[in-house]
């Protein structure tokens, strides 16, 4: 005779079960990529994507000196000079 | 292959492809054990469960035991939907009604190919200790001191329960082989 963890065991093994759907599968290893932390280093910027916003500024830099360079003798001719 | 202490220590560092590993190594159990603890609202709590893993990855402790603590994240997202359901349907009244409607087959539906249905049912009609329980250790086969932990209580507990459960799951799917209690 089985004994009672026999029993409850095939009852338990008998079930029928779906298999999780591939795209299940697939959604929920795509979700929780986006929620795992960045690998060390990762989160801060390298130079080669910093490089863009150094040289805007510099541009935007010169231009404002260029600019003042420019400004600044014509109104001290215009007051007086 | 790498083994789950290895694993543990890949998330710890946050190696690329090591949660991959993890999800395809325990994504299938981890779904077998939902589906049966959750039936329809498996696939959301699946989601989440996953999702928590993945942000709390790499705060896990050196000595942690990937499969069990995948059950017991997975078993507090479904314990959290229960309770937030029972909140929802106003003190349980719901739940109460559907466990009063799950009654067991009439005996002329009683086939063998319907013993199945009968097991499901009954296992749907376990209180959610029993479930839990019978799942990781009948089904999934983890051992005792596993159990203990995923379920955050003694082994003694986990022997005690387990027991209730396989007689509570007997008798409520109407199996006549069960052996006595002892007088």
């Amino acid at each position: 005779m089985k004994d009672e963890n026999e029993i409850v065991e095939q009852m338990l093994t008998e079930l029928p079960l779906a298999p999780l759907p591939s795209s299940l599968r697939e959604r929920t290893l795509a979700r929780a990529h986006g929620q795992l932390a960045p690998p060390p280093g990762a989160a801060r910027p390298s130079l080669a994507r910093a490089l863009p916003s150094y040289a805007t500024s510099a541009v935007l830099l010169s231009a404002a000196v260029v600019f003042v360079a420019d400004t600044v003798p014509r109104i001290s001719r215009v007051f007086g000079g | 292959m790498e083994s789950d202490r290895d694993l543990v220590l890949a998330l710890r560092g946050r190696k690329p492809g090591a949660f991959d590993q993890v999800y395809a190594r325990h994504g299938e159990r981890i779904w077998r054990f939902l589906a049966r603890l959750a039936g329809a609202g498996a696939e959301d709590l699946f989601q989440e469960t996953w999702l928590a893993a993945a942000r709390h990855a790499h705060r896990l402790r050196e000595d942690t035991q990937l499969l069990p603590w995948l059950f017991t994240v997975a078993r507090n997202k479904h314990r959290n939907s229960l309770r937030a359901w029972v909140r929802q349907s106003r003190c349980g009244q719901e739940l109460r009604a559907q466990n009063v409607a799950l009654r067991p087959l009439p005996d002329e539906e009683v086939h063998a190919h319907r013993q199945a249905e009968r097991t499901q049912a009954a296992l749907a009609r376990l209180s959610e200790a029993h479930r839990e329980v019978l799942l990781l250790c009948a089904v999934e086969g983890l051992q005792t001191a596993e159990v203990a932990r995923a379920l955050a209580c003694s082994e003694e507990v986990v022997r005690k329960r387990l027991s209730r459960a396989r007689r509570e799951l007997a008798r409520l799917a109407g199996r006549d082989d069960f052996p006595r209690d002892e007088p």
